[in-house]
């Protein structure tokens, strides 16, 4: 198998890559590097640019504008790089009257990948839990085995630069924890990742970083903690259920502390305040020493989901 | 080679035709079909076996032109458009495969089947040859030259599917009337000359040798193969880039003109035999229809040479875009001469004016031709228009105009004489070469006038159109949010 050079500065390096669509302009000016073992996450309402900016960065669509370079070169149609980029499209396409080794056997005819050719297929056919449908036509596959072999088509030439668009779609729950131990599994081989997905919630156990997309621009972008930590201000919102009496106690508490934005409801209060944990913690602490009965206090969204929610998301019509 | 022998796509649609095993049980089942055909017929025969061999031979011939020509390229069609319309496609571009190799792949992939089944026409064609008394030499030149057209059509169907769906079949669709009218046949000699099975004695006539002609064709036919392979290479590594350079449109028009020159020169050898017995001589007609299929093949290089100056320089000022005329003149200079070149190198027998005027005058209606279709094409460009419905507009009202309005007069006159193109027909570029290449007459002052206004028109409607360009970017429309 071919090994990633090392001591590469970015493996993957977006540079004010623009697409438009005649006056649509679907990616505007984005620009992201990646380093081998880093995983970003892509996230973005429907229509935010996530798939071309993917499509553009393996070579599918140029960019009208910036530059997309892998290993030091730049993308192109055509160009020799696009050997080290795998891409998996949304809804993958096969030929589907062949069987999955067929399938697989063909792509990597188109690789040059003979010497060892069985071997790897047999490999990613293991890796991406379809050995007992090997021999089975695509044509009959679910979904998810479809998208199962969309990914081993995609790593089957061992890749530098991985780009998932939407991998976990179509997968069973039980398709999905595999899938994210194969991820951890790319980033621990030296791999770059782009993963774009809507499932927010996977995102903090195998992603370095996070992208939030909207209307073709980079939102948000940085490292998980920097993104779960990042809102408007650096405040989040939090929700309080106090066990009987102390609402209005509590609510005078959080006050004093800094927090605003109050609503209160029976025994549940809601309030924005400082998104850093310690200072959570801090009023947690004052609640309880000033006897407030506190039952939960939690923030109302997980630290992506917020900074997803409070990023500049603009939902296309 | 190795484009051919270790080739994913090959291998995919062979495995997609299910394999070596269902290639050869299908080319099986067709021998046995054919054989029995061969055994039942000389079994009931009414007519001395040789006779009905021959027939059977030219049926087989007839089958084996219809698997090579049509069965086949159409396999290539279905292939390419089916990967393009599902996208499976840019699971291909993302392949290390070079360009030139895919196309090859999708050129010997999917015809398997049809070169297995032509192979067992080719096989029982021997026997039934033999049976015939037909010399094998013979059976064997007819499917080498079948071979030979059926290489070209393929790649040239190859780049038509890459470019769009329909656009070989509607190009078969063109030339087959042509091929099969007679009459027609001397107006495009170079056409003749192009398809080999139909020069001189054709493939029906189990001819043993060729002609000097051939190898002018296989020539023209191997730098005609190379461009549509390089148009077809182009557009699988990007849908939106043009199939053909200007660099390659000028080379098309090259090979056309150096058919048409050869195929007059040899007239009587590349005339099909079989149809000699009809009015088939070249003529001043032959000129005109072969400048004016020269001019249509030149639209693509002018128009190509105005889109690509126009991309280059997206992004700068329209000066500089207003400046970028030169590569687009220059292509339309060079795309009239070679167009040109027929009527050149003419027979001395179609010249009616003294040599002189008749190039002046060829040459004025050629020129102004090219340069305006590629003023106007700038002027759309400038708007990134598709400008091919307006040139085609252009080109009737120019070409055809002044002759139908011609054809009106005449029947408005109602005085009982026959139609003859005149003097406001000449103010067409068509009606000018008629009146140089089949009267025999100087085109006026106002027909020499009338192509310089065309030219005229096409450059206000450029400056209209560049003036147009200058206020929308001093004027940008706001962005809707």
């Amino acid at each position: 198998m071919n090994e990633i050079p090392p001591n590469i500065e970015a493996l993957l390096d977006v540079r004010n890559v623009s697409v438009r669509f005649k006056s649509h302009t679907a990616v505007d000016a984005v620009s992201l590097q990646l380093h081998g073992g880093e995983l970003l996450g892509l996230v973005g309402p429907n229509g935010a640019g996530k798939t071309t900016l993917l499509r553009a960065i393996a070579g599918l669509h140029p960019p009208d504008a910036g530059v997309a370079s892998v290993i030091g070169q730049t993308v192109a149609p055509g160009a020799d790089v696009l050997r080290r980029i795998g891409f998996t499209p949304d809804n993958p396409v096969f030929y589907d009257k062949l069987t999955v080794r067929q399938y697989l056997t063909f792509i990597a005819m188109g690789y040059d990948l003979n010497d060892d050719l069985e071997e790897r297929i047999d490999f990613w056919l293991e890796k991406v839990w379809l050995v007992g449908k090997a021999n089975d036509p695509i044509a009959g596959l679910s979904r998810g085995m479809r998208q199962r072999v969309g990914i081993a088509r995609t790593l089957l030439p061992n890749p530098a630069v991985v780009l998932l668009d939407e991998p976990a779609a179509g997968l069973d729950p039980g398709g999905r924890v595999q899938f994210r131990q194969l991820l951890c599994d790319l980033r621990a081989q030296g791999k770059a990742l782009i993963v774009s997905s809507h499932i927010l919630a996977d995102m903090n156990e195998y992603c370095t970083h996070i992208g939030i997309m909207s209307a073709g621009r980079m939102v948000s972008y940085g490292t998980v903690e920097q993104i779960a930590r990042t809102s408007v201000n650096g405040r989040r919102r939090y929700a309080l259920h106090v066990a009987g009496d102390g609402i209005e106690l509590a609510r005078n508490e959080a006050q004093a502390a800094g927090a605003d934005g109050f609503t209160m409801e029976d025994h549940r209060l809601s309030f924005d305040f400082e998104s850093h944990p310690q200072h959570a913690a801090r009023l947690l602490a004052s609640l309880i020493a000033r006897g407030v009965p506190v039952a939960s206090f939690a923030p109302v969204a997980s630290g992506l989901e917020q900074a997803y929610l409070q990023a500049k998301i603009r939902q296309v019509e | 080679m190795q484009s051919i022998t270790n080739n994913a796509i090959t291998w995919a649609a062979f495995q997609l035709q299910g394999g070596w095993k269902n290639i050869l049980l299908t080319a099986s089942g067709y021998a046995i079909v054919v054989v029995g055909v061969v055994v039942t017929g000389a079994q009931f025969a009414t007519v001395p076996i040789p006779s009905l061999m021959f027939n059977l031979l030219m049926a087989l011939l007839a089958i084996q032109a219809a698997m090579l020509l049509l069965f086949a390229p159409s396999r290539i069609q279905t292939a390419v458009r089916r990967d393009i319309a599902n996208g499976m496609i840019e699971s291909h571009r993302l392949m290390p495969l070079s360009p030139t190799r895919a196309v090859f792949g999708y050129l010997l992939g999917p015809t398997i089947q049809p070169a297995a089944l032509a192979l067992a026409t080719f096989v029982a064609g021997a026997f039934v040859a033999h049976a015939a008394s037909v010399e094998l030499p013979r059976w064997i030149v007819a499917n080498v030259l079948l071979l030979e057209m059926a290489t070209v059509a393929w790649i040239v169907m190859g780049a038509a599917a890459f470019s769009n769906g329909q656009g070989g079949f509607i190009a078969i669709m063109f030339i087959l009337p042509g091929v099969l009218n007679t009459q027609a046949l001397h107006v495009l000699p170079g056409g003749v000359l192009l398809i080999p099975p139909l020069v001189g004695k054709t493939v029906f006539e189990m001819r043993a040798d060729l002609e000097p002609a051939h190898a002018v064709a296989f020539a023209l036919h191997g730098v005609i193969a190379f461009i549509f392979l390089r148009a077809a290479a182009r557009k699988y590594v990007r849908n939106d880039a043009p199939a053909l350079t200007p660099l390659m449109g000028l080379g098309l028009i090259a090979c056309w003109s150096a058919a048409s020159i050869a195929a007059m020169r040899w007239w009587p050898q590349v005339q099909p035999a079989a149809l000699r017995w009809s009015v088939n001589e070249i003529d001043g007609l032959t000129i005109v229809f072969t400048l004016a299929a020269g001019l249509l093949l030149a639209l693509s290089p002018v128009t190509q040479s105005v889109s690509q100056s126009a991309t280059g320089m997206r992004g700068q000022e329209p000066e500089a875009r207003f400046a970028s005329l030169a590569e687009p003149i220059a292509v339309a200079l060079l795309a009239a001469v070679l167009a040109m070149l027929p009527a050149f190198f003419a027979p001395r027998e179609l010249w009616i004016l003294p040599r002189g005027e008749a190039l002046t005058h060829t040459a004025v209606a050629l020129v102004t031709v090219c340069l305006s279709v590629g003023l106007l094409a700038k002027a759309l460009y400038l708007h990134h228009a598709k400008g091919w419905a307006m040139i085609v507009a252009w080109l009737m009202l120019t070409w055809l105009g002044p002759i139908a309005y011609d054809m009106v007069l005449h029947t408005l006159l109602d005085d009982g004489s026959d139609f003859v193109l005149g003097r406001i027909s000449d103010l067409s570029p068509l009606g000018m070469l008629h009146a140089v290449w089949r009267r025999g007459v100087n085109p006026n002052g106002s027909a020499i006038a009338a192509q310089a206004g065309y030219v005229m028109l096409a450059a206000v409607i450029l400056l209209v159109s560049y003036a147009l360009r200058l206020r929308k970017r001093q004027n940008p429309p706001e962005l809707s949010p």
